[in-house]
């Protein structure tokens, strides 16, 4: 069983799918939290979903849990990053550090 | 402030003895919280750089991808890479690191990503998924470590709010009770010393 899962927007992540990636073509944030849901129960290890599809992380944490896999991990579209990736990290890492070190 | 407790010496012993295993419990939580923090600031020097070349080089693949779905038409496109020759071997662990497990994949590919007929496809198809196969490995790096600095900064978050906990609240009452406990026994005992010497007098 592949367990690697992508989800986001067709063109994005259709070239994924000839490396033995599944994916998931959405075309709306609550579809992805949907299929989210199910990539936990199917015990995926890996999300990858893209930044523009991508549900709240708030919303990815309550679906996800304290559980280790599937690891979520957002990415840019073929449209280009929109920061929101880096910009959680960076918040989360302010937190913890008491300080904006990255 | 001083905890409601009675001032016997009962009550002293049980205290002085919480005291030490506030005390104790201190220590291993301030000395989990620098490990974490040690661990904590190797990956995120790492993830800094890591996400912006993949970020990078995941908009170049994307663009080749691009360019190759709009020279072939879309069902060509589908039936070329529907059956992928290619399964990614992927190791998954977990490394341990104090209460938490941290997520670590290591990727081997096997097999080719070109499953497809040369005769309909472009060329540009074969360097975006060459691109995209380069990729995946980065990309599962980056995965298992930005989710390890995730599971730490939650970690050291919770273990700093206990730290302070016993270090400002729990510790300086425990210890301030203490004092007034002895204290009081201590002018219990001279009263009674006091008044056994009146006694002795008015006796004698």
């Amino acid at each position: 069983m592949s367990e690697i899962a992508m989800i986001g927007d067709k063109d994005s992540i259709l070239g994924f799918k000839a490396l033995g990636v599944v994916i998931f073509p959405v075309n709306s944030k609550g579809e992805s939290a949907e299929i989210l849901r199910n990539i936990v129960d199917q015990e995926y290890k890996v999300a990858f979903i893209t930044e523009q599809m991508a549900p709240s992380s708030e919303e990815i944490t309550r679906i996800v849990g304290d559980k280790t896999f599937p690891v979520v991990t957002m990415i840019p579209s073929n449209r280009g990053s929109t920061g929101l990736a880096r910009s959680s990290l960076k918040s989360l890492v302010r937190r913890a550090a008491g300080a904006d070190i990255l | 402030m001083i905890l409601e407790v009675n001032a016997t010496r009962m009550e002293l012993m049980r205290l002085k003895k919480r005291l030490k295993l506030a005390q104790r419990g201190y220590d291993l939580l301030k000395r989990k919280q620098d490990e974490l923090m040690r661990q904590f600031l190797e990956l995120v020097e790492q993830i800094g750089n890591l996400r912006t070349e993949i970020e990078d080089r995941l908009a170049n693949a994307h663009r080749e991808f691009l360019m190759a779905r709009s020279v072939m038409d879309r069902e060509t496109m589908e039936e070329s890479i529907m059956f992928p020759n290619q399964t990614l071997n992927m190791n998954v662990s977990t490394v341990p690191v104090m209460n938490l497990r941290l997520p670590r994949f290591d990727v081997k590919s096997e097999g080719s990503v070109y499953s497809y007929g040369l005769s309909t496809t472009s060329g540009d198809l074969d360097s975006a998924l060459g691109a995209y196969s380069e990729l995946l490995p980065e990309m599962l790096r980056l995965s298992h470590v930005e989710r390890s600095v995730q599971l730490l900064a939650n970690e050291i978050e919770v273990t700093r709010r206990r730290v302070n906990a016993l270090e400002y609240i729990l510790i300086p009452n425990l210890q301030d009770t203490i004092k007034y406990i002895t204290m009081r026994l201590d002018e219990m005992e001279r009263s009674n010393l006091s008044r056994l010497m009146k006694v002795k007098e008015i006796v004698s």
